[in-house]
């Protein structure tokens, strides 16, 4: 099955590469140093599914703020494609936390959002949106209103309302956090199969060890704050990975990897890096 | 792992497409027409109990007057008003239409006035401490002093009048819409400046819906005062309106007329009072409806 050729090409990746090189951020609290980011480091190649897992509070957000040019980083560099690119945010798309659809809007506006604010006619900001409504999941509901669809709908529509900007790299932060177990998973299985055939590079921040190993091929662990890389993971589980790839014994073994990091967090400045002893893993995922 | 394994059973069990399941939790609602006229509906049924409060309300004052044979130029009969307000509706209705006028045009200028001050506040921070100050001083000019003033400057035509509807109603809506705009999620403006919004951007495209029902809400305060100020004005200085018209019957001890001009008075506050839930459900239809579906979960 084919579905990735019915995909307008406008909205598929690969997008863009990008490398975190020493970024640190000190904040000023009521005359205190409270330093967050300490030289983190990471990177992602074009196309490619990179988590950010650690400690709640431990600075995930504030890169991610960094990263889409809400704040400044004190030092270091952002690149994408191999050009700096500190502070521009034109570069990614953005999806906080919280789904943020504007209640007066109806579905099908809330997602074309970021092209009107790019400029973009409504009418044909509708059009240019209009074949991912179904890929999403969400026909028949998009003339309406926010209020009327269930939190996992609204998730849906806020990730449609961030990949249609058609932007370079996809940054996701804590995206399925406030759902329930159930409707999370299915988020998680159901994302992971629209990377598989979209291919955007994304960049995810989360607390949920699971849902890491569940849709990345690279897991970065932050240490307690100041908040360092402190393990880098290759993810070696095949793809694609369904509901059965959560119950192999290789997703557990990695699953204590993670853990065992975030209990005992590694304090020196070089992080620890499991690479994985398979090379094919680039050949299972284009397979 | 058995958790997961179990939750795999579970999803696995309930394979049905994504659209399916999730169509019993969204609640779906009937076309927005019949729906505005349904609210309609549902709003009168739910006045009956205050009709027949008012009802037993006049039907007492109506017996006490008549069983006491109060004389009619101390407190008229509730008949009496009725039927001598129906045979002067002629000239209740020629003093009425100009309150009317400076009512509306009063309510208008002040919205104009209350979105130019509530925006150059919002958009450009240093305003707020200039402007704030001199919107608080305002509101405590007693309109007593200063709606004579008006007539001394302006004349006995609307101006005066119109003034003073606007000096009472443009700032209840001022705060509101302030306060609406600052009610906007901090997490909601950095997703839309993340997509490259500038100030102005924002501000249309987030702030202002977002600051609506805050708006409706000041406005609704504002025009229960509203025609209370225009009649105000009439009073100090003019040659029409209900404001004259109540002056000039409580000179000639026509105490019934005088009430049968309250009544209209009261009839104008109601209908104005109603247009604002008549024009917030029209521009807002998702407001209303988000409530009642809030309620029901």
């Amino acid at each position: 099955m084919n579905i990735g050729s019915k995909i307008p090409t406008q909205f598929r990746g690969p997008g863009a590469s990008i490398e975190v090189v020493d970024v640190s951020k000190t904040f000023q609290r009521r005359g205190e140093q409270l330093r967050v980011l300490d030289r983190i480091s990471l990177e992602a190649a074009a196309g490619e599914f990179v988590s950010i897992i650690g400690p709640s509070g431990c600075g995930k957000s504030t890169l991610f703020n960094i990263l889409a040019g809400l704040e400044s980083a004190d030092s270091g560099q952002v690149k994408v494609n191999d050009a700096v690119a500190t502070g521009a945010s034109e570069h990614f798309a953005y999806k906080p936390q919280k789904d943020l659809l504007f209640p007066w809007r109806r579905v099908l506006d809330n997602a074309t959002l970021g092209l009107e604010v790019q400029g973009m006619k409504k009418k044909e900001a509708r059009q240019f949106v209009q074949p991912l409504i179904e890929k999403f999941g969400l026909s028949g509901f998009e003339h309406c209103y926010p209020y009327e669809l269930s939190g996992g709908m609204r998730q849906r529509v806020a990730l449609l309302r961030t990949v249609v900007q058609g932007r370079q790299i996809v940054l996701l932060d804590e995206p399925f956090g406030a759902l329930d177990y159930l409707t999370r998973t299915e988020l998680q299985l159901w994302l992971s199969s629209m990377w598989e055939q979209f291919r955007w590079t994304v960049v995810l921040v989360t607390h949920d060890v699971p849902e890491a190993l569940l849709l990345s091929d690279r897991v970065y662990v932050l240490g307690n704050r100041p908040a360092n890389v402190s393990c880098v993971l290759d993810v070696d589980l095949p793809r694609p990975r369904g509901l059965e790839c959560i119950g192999t014994p290789r997703f557990a073994e990695l699953e204590e990897v993670l853990l065992n990091n975030l209990r005992n967090p590694n304090k020196t400045q070089d992080p620890v890096l499991i690479r994985s002893s398979q090379s094919d893993i680039k050949g299972d995922i284009d397979g | 792992m058995s958790l997961s394994r179990a939750l795999a059973n579970e999803i696995e069990g309930n394979r049905t497409p994504l659209d399916a399941s999730e169509a019993s939790d969204g609640v779906r609602l009937a076309n927005p027409r019949s729906r505005l006229t349904r609210t309609i509906g549902t709003r009168l049924a739910g006045a009956w109990p205050a009709l027949i409060a008012m009802a037993v309300l006049v039907g007492l004052w109506q017996l006490i007057v008549v069983m006491l044979k109060v004389d009619p130029t101390v407190l008229p009969s509730p008949a009496r008003v009725a039927s001598q307000g129906w045979i002067n509706r002629g000239a209740l209705w020629q003093n009425a239409l100009p309150t009317i006028k400076e009512t509306l045009i009063g309510i208008l200028a002040a919205l104009v006035v209350s979105s130019v001050l509530s925006a150059a506040i919002d958009l450009w921070k240093p305003t707020r401490r200039v402007v704030y100050p001199l919107l608080v001083a305002s509101q405590s000019i007693p309109v007593l002093v200063i709606a004579p003033l008006f007539v001394i400057w302006f004349g006995f035509g609307l101006l005066p009048k119109i003034l003073v509807v606007i000096l009472v109603t443009f700032f209840p809506t001022t705060v509101a819409l302030l306060e609406g705009f600052n009610s906007t999620e901090p997490e909601a403006s950095n997703l839309i400046r993340s997509m490259g919004a500038g100030r102005f951007k924002e501000f249309w495209m987030l702030r202002v819906p977002t600051a609506l029902p805050f708006f409706f809400a000041g406005l609704r305060v504002a025009v229960s005062f509203a025609v209370l100020a225009a009649i105000f004005g009439e009073w100090v200085g003019a040659s029409v309106g209900l404001g004259v018209y109540m002056e000039l019957e409580k000179n000639a001890l026509r105490t019934d007329l005088v009430f049968a001009a309250v009544v209209v008075t009261a009839a104008l506050s109601m209908a104005l009072y109603g247009l604002t839930f008549l024009i917030q459900n029209v521009t807002m239809p998702w407001y209303r409806n988000s409530r009642q579906v809030k309620r029901i979960k």
